[in-house]
C-alpha cells in the first residue's frame, strides 16, 4: 500500500509538479542531455579487422540499461576494441533503444586510456570522453549531437569482483 | 562446448589483458589523489531501487502529505570502488519536494561513507517519464566508518528516475556524481 501511495505521490507530482517542458529550447534540440546507464561485459574476442592485431588487440560487447532526458528508460548495447598494453579503448560504439518508444539512438565516442588504480581496483577515464550522435531510428532517425561521457569500471583481476560498469553523460541532443 | 570453451579462453585474456594494464598500465596514482587523504577527482554512479515507503512525522512532517522513502542499490566511485547504498529520504507528495536524503554508501573493500544531499524537487517530462533534478544537487560527506571515518567532502550529483505512475516501467533509479573526498586519517 505504501509503495502504491509512492506511486501516487508521483503521479500527484506528474498532475501538478513541475514538468520539463521547459527544459527543451524547442522540439529538436534537448540542451540538457544527460544520463546514466550501466552494462556487463557479455563477449570478448578477436577482430582484427575492427580492432587490430590480436591478442594485443581485443574487442570487448557489453549490453546494460540506463536513464536518459531525451527518452527516459532505455538498453544499450555497446561493443569497443581495446589495446591489452596500453589500455586504450577505441572504436566505441552504442545503440541506447529506448523503452517506452522503441526508438534507437547511435553513439560513438572518442578514444580514450583507462586510468587503473590499483588502491581500490577502479578504472576510469581521467578527462571527460566526447561521444557524438550518429543517428537512430523511428523518432530519432537521423539525430545528431555530442555529449562528455565518463566511465567508471571495476577491474576484476585486481580484487576478484564483478560488477556492472558505469557510464553517465551529458550533452546536447538535435533531432 | 567449443563454443563455450573458447568464450572462457577469451574472457580469460581479457583479465590478463587488464591484469597487464594492472601492472604496467597508468596508474591513478598521481593522477586523482593529491596526496593520500584527498581525492580531488572523486566521481561515480550508482543505481537505486525503492525499498519500501510510509510516515515518519518527526523526519519529514505530516503524513501523508510527507512520506519517508527507503532506497537499496549500488555503484562504483574513485573514491573506494565497489559499494552498496542504503538511501532515505523524506518527500512532499504535494509539490515533489525530496529533502533529507541521506545515503551510507559501503565499500567492499571496506569502509563507508555517509552522503548528506541539499533538498531538489525532480521534474517529470511526461513524454519520457523520466524524473531529473533541473540543477546539479549539492552533497556533503558527513563522516564514515573504518579509513572514512572523519571524512569530510562536497560534490554535486545528478538524478534519473522513471515514474512508474507515468508508463507502467519499474526500473532503478540512476544517480551520478563528481567532487572531492576528503579522508581524516
Amino acid at each position: 500500500m505504501l509503495v502504491a501511495l509512492v506511486g501516487l505521490a508521483s503521479l500527484a507530482g506528474y498532475s501538478k509538479g513541475a514538468t520539463s517542458q521547459a527544459a527543451k529550447m524547442d522540439d529538436g534540440v534537448n540542451a540538457n542531455w544527460r544520463g546514466t546507464e550501466s552494462f556487463s561485459l557479455t563477449n570478448a574476442g578477436p577482430n582484427v579487422a575492427r580492432c587490430g592485431a590480436f591478442p594485443e588487440n581485443i574487442e570487448l560487447s557489453f549490453s546494460g540499461s540506463g536513464i536518459d532526458t531525451e527518452g527516459g528508460a532505455f538498453n544499450v548495447t555497446a561493443s569497443a576494441c581495446t589495446n591489452t598494453t596500453t589500455n586504450e579503448i577505441f572504436d566505441l560504439k552504442a545503440t541506447d533503444t529506448y523503452v517506452p518508444s522503441g526508438d534507437q539512438v547511435f553513439i560513438e565516442a572518442d578514444s580514450f586510456v583507462q586510468v587503473i588504480n590499483p588502491a581500490n581496483c577502479v578504472a576510469t577515464n581521467s578527462h571527460a570522453v566526447m561521444g557524438r550522435v550518429a543517428g537512430g531510428t523511428g523518432a530519432r532517425a537521423g539525430a545528431t549531437g555530442h555529449a562528455r561521457f565518463h566511465f567508471a569500471n571495476n577491474v576484476t583481476p585486481c580484487n576478484g569482483q564483478n560488477a556492472p560498469a558505469h557510464v553517465w553523460f551529458e550533452g546536447v541532443f538535435m533531432q | 562446448m567449443r563454443i563455450t570453451k573458447l568464450t572462457l579462453a577469451l574472457l580469460t585474456l581479457v583479465g590478463l589483458a587488464a591484469v597487464a594494464g594492472y601492472i604496467g598500465g597508468p596508474s591513478s596514482q598521481a593522477a586523482t589523489t593529491l596526496d593520500d587523504r584527498v581525492n580531488a577527482h572523486w566521481k561515480g554512479a550508482s543505481q537505486l531501487t525503492p525499498t519500501g515507503a510510509g510516515p515518519n512525522p518527526t523526519r519529514c512532517g505530516p503524513f501523508p502529505e510527507n512520506v519517508e522513502v527507503t532506497f537499496t542499490g549500488g555503484g562504483i566511485d574513485t573514491g573506494g570502488g565497489i559499494f552498496d547504498s542504503a538511501a532515505s529520504a523524506c518527500t512532499n507528495t504535494t509539490t515533489g519536494r525530496i529533502f533529507d536524503l541521506k545515503s551510507t554508501d559501503t565499500y567492499h573493500g571496506g569502509g563507508s561513507v555517509l552522503i548528506e544531499t541539499d533538498p531538489f524537487t525532480p521534474v517529470l517530462n511526461p513524454a519520457t517519464c523520466a524524473s531529473t533534478n533541473v540543477q546539479a544537487v549539492g552533497f556533503r560527506v558527513a563522516g564514515g566508518t573504518g579509513a572514512y571515518a572523519g571524512a569530510t567532502g562536497q560534490g554535486r550529483f545528478h538524478l534519473a528516475s522513471n515514474d512508474p505512475a507515468c508508463n507502467g516501467l519499474l526500473v532503478p533509479a540512476r544517480v551520478s556524481f563528481e567532487g572531492v573526498l576528503q579522508l581524516a586519517q
